[in-house]
This record gives C-alpha cells, structure tokens and sequence, in this order.
C-alpha cells in the first residue's frame, strides 16, 4: 500500500503545478487518518474534520512554496498539529485536565516518519491496558467512568478503597512504561504542556 | 534516565486530578512539586497524555469524505480568483527544446517501426488485504481493490487512454472528449470519456461487472459495444453464459470498498466469503451445506475478522475457526 516516497514527491510535483487531482489523492489518502489523529487529542470529530480540511486548504494554497522534507504524509501531521494547536488556544477550549495547563507552543518529540497509522497507535495504547496485571486492569477500567468513586468501585470489586487508589497508581505506573518506547508516536502532538506562571 | 531520577512522582495526587477529585491540599502539593522542576511538569504532562489516550481514547470515525472534499474544493475555487500565467521565458524554451526533442524521438520511433514505448508498460498490484490509490499519466484516479492488477502501458495518453484490469477498481476518469478511456477486462471492455464507474473483475466470480456512479459508459465484448450505461446502472456478464444484462444498482454499495467499508444488502454467504478474502487476506473455507442458505445485510467499517465472524455467527449457528491466513466455518451441531 506505502508508495516510496520518490512515487509521492513525483505526485506532490504535480500538485505544485496545479493538478487537483494530484491534490486529492493526498486527500483520499490521508484525510481520515488525519481526522482520526486530532481526534484523539480533540475528542470531537466534528473539529477534527474542520482542522483537517483547513490543513488541506493552506496545503493547496501553499503549494508553490511548501517543500517536502521527510514526507506529505508528516508535513500534513505537523501542520494539523499545528492548526490544533491554534484551535486550542484561540478557543480556549482545553477545559480539561487542569486549569493552569495552557497548550505548549513545541513538543518536545520529534514528529517521526509512519507516524499516522492511527490503528497501529490505537492496537498499541489497547493493548498496554489490556497487558495490565487482571486486578489492576479491572479496577483502571472501571475508573475510567469520572463519576465512579473509589469507593464505588472498590464496593463493585469487594477490595478496599485504600487497594484501589494503589491499583489506580500501578496502573499509570505501568502504563508509562509500557508506553515508553512509543512516546514519539503517541505525543507527537504533546497538546498539553503546563505553562508555569502562576 | 529521567525515569529513575523521578521515582518520587506524587502518583496518588497525579490521579486524583486527573479524576476530577482533588482537594485542594493536594492541589497546593501537586503544584508545589510541579514547581520544582522543569522535569517534573514534563512528567506531569506525560502522565496527562498516558490519561488521556489511554482513558478516553474516542472511538475510531469514518467521516464523510464526499462532504468533506465538496467542502475543501469549493474553499479551493473561492480562493482561485486570479490566475496567474507566470511562465518564464526559459520556460518556454524548455517546452520548445522538450517539443523537439519529442519530435526527432517519434520520428526515429516511426521510421524505426520500434515499438520500444509500448513494451515499456507499468504494473500496479494491490495484494490481498490491501488497497492501492494510482494517478494515471492523465491525471484519472484508480482505487485498486484487493487481489487486482491494473496494467497500462508506456504509450497511455499519448494516443489513447487504455488500461488492463484483472480484480476491481473504481475509476475517476479525467474528462478527455478527444481521447477516449478504456478499461480491458478480459472479452469485456469499458469505454468512456470522463465519468466515475466501479469494474469488478475477478478469476475466480462467475461474472464481471460494471456499475456507473456518474456520466455515461459504454460495455461492450471484445467485438463491439453492446450497452450503454448511466448512473445508477451495472451491466453484468455471466460468465457462463456469456450473456449481457443491465441491472439496477447503488453505486456507492458497489463502490464502498474503497472508503475502506464493506457494503453487503441481502448479499448470499457465498459472496460475502469472497468478499471478506480479499478483504483480510485470508482463504475461507466454509461447509458446503451452507452455500445457498444465508444471505447477509451488513457493514464492515474496521472490525476485525473476528469481530465480523462473531457478528455473523450471532445470525447464523456457526462456528469458526482462524489458523493463520486460513479460516474454517462449520455448522454448530
């Protein structure tokens, strides 16, 4: 399926010149993709999908001028991240995780070649969970539901409360660590980034 | 290793903000020790990240990508307002140079009666459990499903547009009145000039087909042109048979493989096991009592073989087994 990149540079020429055919195959190609990938960070796919197509648009726009170092593939991921980025600043939309993180302005990872295999990411962040030891995996599943206390699902599994806070810490514990050697590809867009300046 | 240097990461206070149910002593710990070094809030980062892709990791979507180019291609042409003709003047002593080049090489092709640009010929192959995207030398666009093949050769819209299939494709033909389109599959051909139709032809189903999502086609056998074709319309050849008739169809049924979806609308089991082949790259053997049985009305988006197995063994009494590349369906007793 993976064309060499010699093949997409050829493509990427055509485009330049001005063949929207050429254009919509980078389209075709990886615009779901794409979506899916700020969809993980965005979590709403109805942005997602708009951010992509501005990528697309600006990547139309700028054909002349774009050069292609690594491959379209990464410079439509970096310019999506970028977009996000922007989205999440201008929007102030990141009412997540905590109040003083603002969104940082680089990421400290390098954004890799044959990143944007979004099922790949997905196979390999389901399956650091599922390689969880069996209590800790039961009990980091149901924390996944904010509105179950430690209580409640310590109730559910008939363990301690005090069991549970320490399954929820071997789980993260070991999620980092499985996570590791794939840091690159999971945070490639590194979104949030704490600013300190309280 | 910044890993062993952080071993006094707060977990306990990470996680309950996380959670939403910090208090606000811990919050005053945890920004004390987000604080204290660059390294920390770094960690701190990652572990919101670990949260966030591992906790809530939203389910995989396959947007509408017909919208989504309307809407991207009529941003394009808003933005198109001026053209510009900036060809330099070396420009066009190129194109002249190219020009002459081109001419002293066809008339040495002509009087050599060398055929050397024909035999030079491209070769696309889409294996089993893939799908490829081609741009032809005309700027058409090829989806290449599965187990196909599409040949062209060296001398593609120099002359004339024609292409050799064997399996499937969905074709974006490039608006050409002068030069017209053809794909070859086998005593069957397509002739167009600029429209979007999908060709299904494969050795081992008992017939070919084509069905039309825009404009107008033309099928005929190796002879003459028999049918013509307009949206919404599939021709069918028997195999057998070698009869012709012309169906009704959905296109985009027909050509939902290549927004990598599985269409199947009251579609025999027999079918559906071919399809899923090609599909996953798989062979498939299934019992013979159940050929003929079963038809099937569903949708693979990106399950896995496994998750369409158990979908169809919740309809049918069946199970299955997966050994490698090959899968066995049985009757359960």
């Amino acid at each position: 399926m993976e064309k060499t990149n010699d093949e997409e540079q050829f493509i990427f020429r055509r485009m330049a010149e001005g063949d929207k055919i050429a254009f919509r195959f980078f389209f075709e190609k990886y615009y779901t993709d794409l979506c899916n990938l700020v969809n993980i960070y965005l979590q709403d796919p109805v942005v997602s999908e708009e951010i992509v197509q501005d990528t697309y648009v600006y990547f139309w726009e700028k054909k002349e001028s774009i050069s292609i170092e690594k491959s379209v593939k990464s410079y439509l991921l970096k310019a999506s991240k970028n977009k996000s980025l922007n989205y999440l600043r201008n929007e102030k939309n990141h009412q997540g995780i905590h109040e003083k993180l603002a969104v940082g302005a680089e990421s400290s990872y390098e954004i890799q070649e044959n990143t944007v295999d979004v099922k790949q990411l997905r196979d390999i962040i389901g399956s650091a969970v599922e390689k969880l030891p069996p209590e800790c995996r039961k009990v980091f599943k149901l924390a996944k539901n904010e509105q179950l206390s430690y209580v409640e699902i310590a109730e559910q599994l008939n363990i301690s409360a005090k069991t549970v806070e320490n399954q929820m810490g071997t789980a993260f514990r070991k999620l980092r660590e499985y996570l590791k050697p794939y840091y690159n590809e999971i945070f490639m867009f590194f979104l949030i980034y704490i600013s300190f300046s309280i | 290793m910044d890993w062993i240097m952080n071993e006094n990461i707060p977990w306990n206070v990470i996680i309950k903000k996380i959670r939403k149910s910090i208090t606000e002593k811990e919050s005053l710990e945890l920004d004390e020790w987000l604080g204290t070094s660059e390294l920390n809030r770094k960690v701190f980062s990652e572990i919101l990240n670990i949260a966030r892709v591992t906790t809530s990791a939203p389910e995989y979507f396959v947007p509408n990508k017909e919208k989504a180019w309307e809407k991207i291609n009529s941003r394009i042409e808003l933005s198109q307002a001026k053209p510009k003709p900036s060809y330099s003047k070396y420009g066009y002593v190129a194109a002249a140079l190219v020009f002459v080049i081109m001419s002293f090489f066809f008339l040495w092709f002509y009087h050599s009666g060398n055929m050397f640009y024909q035999r030079q010929s491209t070769e696309v192959i889409s294996p089993m459990g893939q799908k490829t995207m081609i741009v032809l030398p005309d700027s058409s666009l090829v989806w290449l499903n599965s187990g196909s093949t599409l040949k062209y050769s060296g001398v593609f819209n120099k002359k004339e547009r024609e292409v050799i299939l064997e399996g499937e494709a969905f074709f974006e033909v490039r608006k050409n009145s002068s030069k017209m389109f053809r794909v070859k599959a086998g005593i069957l051909f397509v002739d167009v000039y600029g429209t979007s139709f999908n060709v299904k032809n494969y050795a081992d189903d008992n017939t070919k087909e084509v069905t039309v999502s825009s404009g107008r086609v033309s099928v005929g056998d190796s002879q003459k042109a028999l049918k013509s074709l307009t949206k919404g319309q599939q021709a069918v050849l028997n195999k057998t048979t070698n009869k012709l008739s012309v169906v009704n169809a959905e296109p985009d049924v027909v050509s939902s493989w290549k927004n990598n979806e599985l269409k199947f609308d009251n579609t025999p089991l027999t079918e559906v096991v071919k399809y899923l082949e090609r599909w996953y790259g798989v062979n498939i053997n299934i019992e013979k009592s159940m050929i003929g049985k079963h038809n099937y009305t569903f949708k693979i988006k990106t399950e896995s073989l496994t998750e369409i197995l158990e979908k169809i063994k919740i309809i049918t009494p069946i199970a299955y087994e997966i050994n490698g590349k090959d899968v066995r369906i049985r009757y359960i007793n």
